[in-house]
């Protein structure tokens, strides 16, 4: 095992690094890929953050800010947008990065031999869901390079979110050169060449990543940390140990009922922030007895919000009535007076709303209620049942895998199931879009026209303020068909030592290392 | 014995297409696919990856082309490592997983044996109770509470040790450079090491002393053959049957199989790759790893019983 020596040789070389400034960050589970088109998750997430810039890329806030490109504006109809490159761009290697290169990697995101992911990040580029499909050829995409430092984006409908899209790792250049000439291959170490802060240098399968810092960066004299190492951990009590023992810098993920260790022993060390996310139970509302609005009203005002999320989650969930988060912006957040009654006069008006719709002691509300069998899920499944029964409910717990759960989801197998959703990008119609006809993310059985015709205004009108007031009334009527029963938005939750700076929790939950530096 | 050898082998080749028939059908009529924990797929894009891994084709239409890769020595791509061979993963995954799983072994077989002998010797003695009573608390301890245990002391607390990973680190790698190397491997090598060392104790015990009631070593004493010549000579190849037939099986269970401490010390192995493939659903990998499996079980059952041959003069596996 001649290679199995060497590794632990450079591995040994790497724990015991010189005065070089170096960040040792834990991620999830072993990425799947470093190819920014097919890499999925967190863990891959935080390293392309890193190895990778597109046209935008994200401040020290999450919040969307100038990459690649340093300027775009939208054309008159606003359904197309022109971006201007920053002069002099590179890729690692000194090849120059150019408009083209935009063109090559998102025809290749779309390419249906490729399968990414992701392709449907592009799906608001005029011709992308045929070029996806096969039935266009890559050349009819709406993605032109003017010159080397224009890029011009046709839109096949209005998308004002467009811009905020360009962040993801799956809309930043790849090196068409290297993969012309490497194929899959590409991602290994020594071939990878890459447009971001740091370049990869070596990689350990299910061991450690390592990235170092990339000369040819746009802004390389303002990065401060010299090489960053990823260890991926597919187990939370491990990440939190090595924390514990100073292997680890940053800790991404952690068992929620160490919280209490955690604040005790690691003082000062525990972030956390709201997402971009929902964790909400959908109704099969296209047989009875759930497509009665009563009976769906009266299971949500039953449901101890506040109780669920201070006793059965980690800190920093909030409650939630609305569907779209907080977070959000340009969006006026959704509050409901009936809901924030106590819960004892919550109770006595579902009890009402119940018999009104012919059921009682007599004749029982039954139905099932399907949730996954990961340890909080099936908590939060056991809460809710008997919070239902306490208005004289019977829901039958159907506890299942959780790839289960997703496919009797997919296929509207249900009477209620849970469900959680986080939002790719910034805007409202992410999480709207979860209930409207025709979307492919909607796995609800709601149909309502004047829901659909409120999303369509939105989507059309050209005026930001008659967008948010239709996207606003789209919340309302929503909840006024209590179309599905929001639970309560999640929480990021991570360990950073002390001595890290500059770290800023966001609800996007990207922390790129070039922010970041050591204060000893 | 080469011929049986042989003959061995070419049995083992119906066995391997069972095993993988059986594995086939089972993994594809598991509930959910590869791609369902993508909750949010676009319809068109769920298309497209079912496309790439041939996964919209019927069942027995998938069969016959697994089966004609596997023919040419090709396992395929992994579904969740998308960048990477079926191959290239067990590639870098059985080198760790072997030396972990030999270290461990080797150890215990010869901690364990020695104390099993030890305890035979002196038999109903403080020392045999000692020895049977550390035994009995390392089975009945199982991996998954001895790792973090360990971990906790002499990671956390008294820093010593790296706590995961193959990276060197602790106050042992810092104290004593040349060691370093080695820092990583101790606590998973104890942590596999420990329940085997128990039930190998038992088992050379309980070997030993029935090979010390045998006629021939009575008659060996009798004769005036020095003790540790009895012992060294006539009783520890017998004694040594039903510890070498435990550790044929085991070595293929322990190299394979120590997902439970790869996981808790986030080593590089196999086992982790087997859950992680069986939890995914990623055909190709569990099936390769099955594969690798099935192998190492039937190559060390082999093993065996060649030793046997070896070891006790009554079995003759030229004639067999």
């Amino acid at each position: 095992m001649p290679y199995g020596k060497l590794l632990i040789i450079a591995v040994a070389a790497l724990a015991f690094p010189s005065e070089a400034a170096t960040l040792k960050r834990g991620t999830n589970a072993e990425p799947r890929s470093l190819d920014p088109q097919l890499g999925l998750g967190n863990s891959a997430g935080m390293i392309l953050n890193d190895l990778f810039e597109g046209l935008l890329t994200v401040g020290p806030d999450g919040k969307p800010v100038p990459g690649v490109a340093e300027s775009w504006s939208a054309g008159a109809d606003g359904q197309s947008y022109t971006f201007t490159l920053r002069p002099g761009l590179t890729w690692s290697d000194g090849h120059p990065l150019a408009a083209e290169d935009f063109v090559f990697s998102f025809r290749r995101l779309l390419d249906p031999a490729i399968a990414a992911t992701f392709a449907s990040f592009l799906y608001p580029i005029a011709g992308a869901r045929d070029v996806n499909a096969g039935r266009a050829g890559p050349e009819t995409l709406g993605v032109r390079a003017v010159d080397p430092r224009t890029l011009e984006v046709r839109l096949a409908f209005r998308a004002p979110y467009f811009p905020d899209i360009m962040t993801a790792n799956a809309a930043a250049p790849v090196p068409g050169h290297l993969i012309e000439r490497h194929g899959a291959r590409w991602t290994e170490p020594g071939i990878m060449v890459s447009n971001g802060a740091y370049v990869l240098s070596a990689r350990v399968p299910q061991t450690s990543i390592t990235a170092t810092r990339n000369p040819k960066y746009r802004d390389a004299a303002a990065v401060k940390i010299d090489a960053v190492v990823y260890y991926p951990s597919d187990d939370q009590g491990a990440a939190l140990k090595r924390f514990r023992a100073g292997e680890l810098d940053i800790a991404l993920n952690f068992p929620a009922e160490q919280i209490a260790l955690i604040e005790r022993e690691l003082p000062g060390t525990l972030r956390v922030g709201p997402t971009l996310g929902v964790f909400y139970i959908m109704l099969n509302q296209a047989r009875p007895p759930l497509d009665d609005r009563r009976v769906r009203r009266a299971l949500s005002l039953a449901i101890d919000r506040d109780g669920i999320v201070a006793k059965l989650l980690p800190p920093g969930a909030t409650p939630a009535i609305g569907l779209v988060p907080p977070t959000i912006s340009n969006f006026t957040h959704f509050s409901n007076r009936d809901h924030e009654e106590p819960l004892d006069a919550r109770q006595k008006r579902a009890r009402a709303l119940l018999t009104e719709a012919g059921y009682g002691a007599n004749r029982p509300l039954t139905f099932s209620f399907k949730f996954d069998t990961l340890e909080q899920n099936r908590r939060i499944g056991t809460a809710v049942i008997a919070m239902w029964k306490a208005i004289g409910v019977v829901a039958t717990p159907d506890a299942g895998g959780a790839q289960a759960v997703d496919r009797d989801a997919r296929t509207r197998n249900y009477d209620t199931v849970r469900w959680t959703w986080f939002a790719p990008y910034d805007d409202a119609t992410s999480f709207l879009g979860l209930l409207e006809g025709g979307e492919s993310t909607n796995r609800s059985t709601f149909v309502d026209a004047e829901f659909d015709q409120l999303m369509n205004l939105a989507r059309k009108t050209g005026d930001p303020a008659a967008r948010r007031s239709f996207l606003e009334q789209a919340e309302r009527r929503a909840f006024d068909l209590q179309a599905v029963i929001p639970i309560y938005y999640p929480s990021n939750r991570r360990l950073v030592q002390t001595y890290v700076r500059g770290w800023q929790e966001n609800p996007r939950a990207v922390n790129l290392t070039r922010y970041l530096w050591l204060e000893r | 014995m080469i011929d049986y050898a042989l003959r061995r082998l070419l049995i083992a080749i119906p066995t391997l297409f069972l095993i993988v028939t059986a594995s086939f059908f089972l993994m594809h009529a598991a509930p959910g696919g590869p791609f369902d924990a993508e909750a949010n797929l676009e319809p068109q894009v769920l298309k497209n990856l079912e496309a790439a891994y041939a996964l919209d084709r019927p069942v027995p239409e998938q069969y016959a082309l697994y089966l004609g890769r596997i023919f040419r020595g090709d396992f395929g791509p992994s579904i969740i490592y998308s960048d990477r061979s079926v191959t290239s993963l067990i590639a870098t995954g059985l080198p760790v997983s072997l030396q972990l799983g030999l270290s461990a072994l080797i150890i215990a077989a010869c901690i364990g044996g020695l104390l099993g002998t030890v305890a035979a010797l002196r038999q109903n003695t403080n020392v045999d109770y000692a020895v049977m009573a550390s035994a009995m608390t390392g089975i009945a301890v199982p991996s998954f509470v001895m790792a973090p245990l360990l971990t906790l002391i002499f990671g956390v607390t008294l820093k010593l040790l790296p706590i995961a990973t193959l990276e060197p680190g602790g106050s042992l790698a810092r104290a004593i450079p040349a060691f370093a190397p080695l820092t990583p491997y101790i606590m998973p090598v104890i942590a596999l090491a420990l329940p085997q060392i128990a039930i190998i104790s038992r088992l050379a015990r309980a070997a030993t002393i029935e090979v010390l009631r045998q006629n021939y070593v009575r008659t060996a004493r009798a004769k005036g053959v020095p003790g540790r010549s009895v012992v060294l000579g006539h009783t520890l190849p017998a004694a040594a049957l039903p510890v070498v037939s435990y550790l044929g099986p085991t070595v293929a269970n322990v190299v394979t199989g120590a997902v439970v401490v790869e996981t808790i010390f986030q080593l590089p192995g196999m086992g982790r790759f087997f859950v992680q493939g069986a939890l995914n659903r990623d055909y190709p990998l569990v099936l390769g790893i099955v594969i690798v499996f099935a192998m190492a079980v039937i190559v060390m059952n082999l093993i065996v019983d060649l030793l046997y041959g070896v070891l006790d003069p009554k079995v003759k596996t030229g004639q067999a």
